[in-house]
């Protein structure tokens, strides 16, 4: 009996890229296997702010006899957009006489989980592989669909083989993807967020807390405007409003010190964002104004830049020049009393870190990573927990579980650069009010 | 992998084809096929492939990023073409080999050199060099900007600058190796000088070597840089007079080159260093203690003549069973070597200090484990990927590792695993938290470790300037504080960062207490 053989030709020109089939020897019977997907993939030229971001970018490939003997048959490789349009396939060399069965995981190189692709961001097709004729080339296809992630596809009974070649690519049409615009301009100071897919949840993040497996999903946004800004003392004031605690007239050490509500007009704090203010009255603003409090699915895809980055600006952590973040005294303090911290901790005017600015077509977005922590419009409810449990694809999630707590998101000047990633996740009790957590609000723009 | 020779043949004669995928097409502007392999492990290494090339004025005129992850992908090969027709045309290459993630924000070319490991203090935090003006060099594709966001992190990249000429109408080819000794020696762009072979150092960038027809492919040496196995016996363990198990059993760790640090592992308090930014660490083979150092040990270390530093304390109390505050590790009672055993036998020496903890492992023919060392056995150590915890990726659960046994910081609880499991500390061994392969004992939990290094973040001199292979940071300057690695039973449960197999904390030299204790290794020879 021949061995189970599964072939990739690697081989990947720089001038045109494409992944030439291995042309099969006459003497074995092989089968050629064409891949095909709607996913986005990475492509050759950076995507722009309107482009959608590459969902996955590796294809994992087992053959399973089904006879019972292994097989060391596991081949890993990376797709584009560039690669499937000139046409992604691999040489199998099913054994007879029983046949094979073929797995092909979609996946992204990033997230693993024990060396295996981690099923939540993973499409699994398994495909029943007969054995094939001594001396035949046989073409067969499979495509792989992004509404699929999440849910093994054919792990019970295996898929029937689709005989044949694909026809043209259709890498990068699902429509999910697609940056959607808002229907109407924004108003004044609020930025319109353009729909889109990205993976919400940060892997990186797994193990920081038990309430944080650093999960991911696949979510689908409808386009939303955000506020340029966090909502600050003078806009919350000139609404006729209050937070929960006064600013106690020095920046120290004391909880309240940095709370930044005064009751006096025109003081040194009227430029801050708000902090000190509970979830309820932070949404009551909000919802005043037309609007709501940002989804965590909304901001932490305008803090990843749209593209599902660590930052809104790319991927490198923050100096404390950058953002507003560590400065506060005895937790956070490798910022604390620098060249930009003339407050000695606490936040900061809208807009001091230089690169906390998501640049987009309608306008900047400030301090989606540092300043001040923000209130979220979902209730809280942990990873796997009710809202944030079940696999595949999530339209526009908000999670309405009920309960004391709500969610919180973006890091403030209390925390280490670390802390700002985008998908790093935090909740408060709805009626509690902090020094580092204020709010800005969103609204819904399809 | 299950290929007939035939198959095999087919791979390494392997045809590219230069036009659109039409088969044949004789390519009329000239190309140069490059035959890229590395000695570097893969891919936890190398599992890219980043081209950049320049023409002979220098300009940036395509960029292309390849993922190999599978060893069997190198060498892997690629055409070069000269951005027009007519003559002869000279490209300047420049490949860089890095593994998946480990990227930057591309702000122009912001070279840095090693740092004189001898000019002012190893603890200087070495800075990033500032990003040009106008983020340069820049790539276009005729007006449009498609400059890449990103690029390989220089630390952990191979980054080799060669110079091919394209001759039209003529295939040529040529083979280069990407050395493992060249990670962290980035291309000098502006100089053209590149590292062929050796650390730290740098050549003229020279043309390559081509011929016609290309040569074909070699066999990979992908895994090839740092390997080494243990020529030296794991000692095997031993019991006391008296029949107590001393614990003492060793594991050969062989060597390897592994991705040391990480960038993404948070620093979420003061006293928690960062383990950014990461860098490549080579560790020669090494016998690790497979359990921490036991109460019983010592005492034998003591009867076998010991005469060092004798900082322990002794507590000739019972552990508390229950604690009603957090910060029990401080206090006395919860300390485990007595003057006469007292049933703490097989539990791990604590409330030691580091010189006592280095004389007793340098006093057994080793030393304490440098924290790549701990690092490698910790999280990558018999695994084709690294992994966040010993025993891979999986959350802990109470049963997986020794700690939540003490009282929660934040709600002064007793923790939940020790009202199933018991409070305080635990014997050695007494969880599932053995590392992959290895079963080296207790990396996550149990006590919080000891290791040789001075307590110093990565971008520090000290760190920086440290060679490729065997990295280490030992100043000598007096209140030094050393690096400690993993959790220990008190722990919070909410709180497990400290089990991740890359989270870094420190603690002064004296500042030993109840949740801290040591392994040590030995020389694994080999070299």
């Amino acid at each position: 009996m021949r061995a189970q053989a599964l072939v990739v030709a690697s081989l990947l020109p720089l001038a045109v890229a494409c992944e030439q089939p291995a042309p099969a020897p006459a003497a074995i019977g092989q089968l050629v296997v064409w891949l095909d997907t709607d996913a986005p993939l990475p492509t050759a030229t950076p995507p722009g702010p309107m482009d959608p971001a590459p969902l996955f970018d590796r294809v994992r490939v087992d053959l399973l006899p089904l006879d019972g003997t292994t097989c060391d048959c596991t081949r890993e490789f990376d797709v584009t957009t560039d690669s499937m349009n000139a046409g992604v396939s691999f040489g199998v060399v099913p054994s007879s006489p029983s046949g094979a069965t073929l797995r092909v995981r979609l996946f992204r190189a990033a997230v693993t989980l024990d060396g295996e692709p981690a099923p939540d961001s993973t499409i699994d097709y398994s495909v029943a592989v007969p054995p094939i004729a001594e001396g035949t080339v046989a073409d067969a296809t499979v495509a792989l669909a992004t509404g699929d992630v999440g849910v093994p596809v054919g792990a019970d009974t295996p898929l029937a083989l689709v005989p044949g070649k694909p026809g043209p690519s259709h890498v990068g049409t699902w429509p999910g993807a697609e940056r959607v615009d808002c229907a109407a301009p924004p108003p004044d100071g609020e930025v319109c967020v353009p729909g889109g897919a990205y993976w919400m949840g940060d892997p990186s993040a797994t193990g920081w807390t038990s309430v944080l497996t650093g999960a991911q999903r696949l979510v689908v946004l409808s386009p939303f405007t955000i506020d340029s800004t966090e909502v600050t003392i003078a806009t919350l004031r000139a609404a006729g409003l209050a937070a929960d605690a006064s600013w106690s007239g020095s920046m120290g050490t004391a909880s309240l010190d940095y709370c930044t509500f005064s009751t006096t007009q025109g003081g040194p704090t009227d430029g801050l964002p708000v902090t000190c203010i509970d979830w309820n009255k932070a949404r009551a603003y909000c919802r005043a104004k037309g609007k709501d409090l940002p989804t965590e699915a909304e901001f932490e895809f305008a803090s990843g830049g749209g593209h599902g980055n660590p930052f809104s600006w790319g991927v490198d952590p923050p100096t404390c020049t950058e953002a507003v973040f560590s400065r506060w005294p005895g937790v956070a303090p490798d910022c604390l009393d620098s060249a930009v911290d003339t407050m000695h901790g606490g936040p900061a005017p809208p807009g001091s870190g230089s690169r906390d600015v998501l640049a987009l077509p309608t306008g900047k977005v400030f301090d989606l990573a540092g300043n001040v922590e923000e209130w979220m419009r979902d209730d809280w409810s942990t990873d796997g927990g009710s809202c944030w449990s079940s696999p595949g694809v999530y339209n526009n999630p908000v999670c309405s579980a009920g309960g004391a707590d709500a969610s919180a998101r973006g890091g403030s000047w209390g925390a280490t650069g670390g802390l700002l990633r985008a998908g790093l996740r935090d909740y408060g009790g709805k009626t509690q009010s902090v020094n580092f957590v204020g709010f800005r609000c969103a609204r819904d723009a399809q | 992998m299950g290929v007939s020779s035939g198959w095999r043949a087919l791979l390494a004669g392997g045809v590219v084809v230069a036009a659109g995928c039409t088969p044949a097409a004789p390519a009329p502007v000239g190309e140069v096929l490059l035959t890229v392999d590395t000695d570097a492990p893969v891919p936890t290494l190398a599992s890219r492939l980043r081209v950049d090339l320049f023409d002979s004025s220098g300009t940036w005129f395509a960029s292309r990023d390849f993922g190999l992850p599978d060893p069997s992908d190198w060498p892997t090969s690629f055409a070069v073409s000269a951005r027009d027709g007519g003559g002869p045309a000279t490209v300047t290459v420049r490949l860089r080999a890095y593994s998946d993630g480990q990227v930057r924000d591309y702000l122009g070319e912001r070279f840095q050199d090693w740092p004189d490991p001898t000019s002012g203090k190893p603890t200087d935090v070495i800075p990033t060099p500032v990003a040009p003006a106008g983020a340069t060099p820049r790539l276009y594709d005729g007006p449009q900007d498609v400059t890449p966001a990103t690029e390989p992190q220089p630390l952990v990249a191979i980054d080799r600058l060669l110079r091919v000429t394209v001759v039209p109408g003529v295939v040529q080819g040529g083979a280069v190796l990407m050395r493992g000794a060249c990670f962290a020696t980035m291309a000098d762009l502006a100089r053209d000088a590149t590292c062929v072979d050796t650390e730290a150092a740098r050549a003229p960038d020279a043309d390559l070597p081509l011929s016609t027809p290309p040569p074909p492919a070699p066999a990979s040496v992908a895994g090839t840089f740092g390997a080494r196995a243990c020529t030296a016996t794991p000692r095997a363990g031993t019991t006391a007079s008296d029949g107590t198990l001393l614990h003492d059993a060793e594991v050969c760790v062989p060597g390897s080159a592994f991705l040391f640090g990480d960038a993404a592992t948070p620093s979420s308090s003061t006293d928690t260093l960062s383990s950014a930014p990461a860098r490549v660490a080579v560790v020669p083979p090494f016998l690790v203690d497979t359990y921490e150092l036991t109460v019983a040990r010592y005492r034998a270390v003591l009867s076998a003549g010991y005469t060092g530093s004798l900082e322990v304390l002794v507590n000739d109390t019972a552990i508390p069973k229950s604690a009603s505050s957090a910060g029990v590790e401080e206090t006395a009672p919860f300390c485990t070597y007595s003057a006469q055993p007292m049933g703490r036998e097989t539990m791990p020496l604590t409330c030691v200090g580091w010189p006592t903890a280095r004389a007793v492992c340098q006093f057994l023919g080793g030393d304490l484990p440098t924290e790549a060392q701990w690092e490698y056995v910790s999280a990558q150590a018999g695994r084709t990927s690294k992994t966040r915890y010993a025993w891979g990726d999986l959350l802990p659960t109470c049963g997986q590792a020794v700690f939540a046994r003490g009282v929660d910081l934040l709600t002064n609880q007793v923790d939940p695993c020790s009202t199933m499991l018991g409070f305080g500390p635990q014997p050695v061994g007494s969880s599932s938290d053995r590392s992959v392969g290895l079963y080296v004992a207790d990396l996550a939990g149990g006590v919080t470790e000891w290791t040789l290094d001075t307590a110093a973040s990565l971008a520090t001199r000290c760190w920086m300037s440290a060679p490729l292979d065997a990295p280490s940071c030992v100043t000598t300057a007096s209140g030094t504080s050393h690096s400690l690695r993993g959790a220990a039973w008190v722990t919070p449960f909410l709180a497990p960062v400290p089990l991740l197999a890359t989270t870094r904390s420190e603690a002064p030299a004296d500042g030993g207490n109840a949740a801290i204790g040591f392994r040590c290794v030995r020389d694994g020879g080999g070299s």
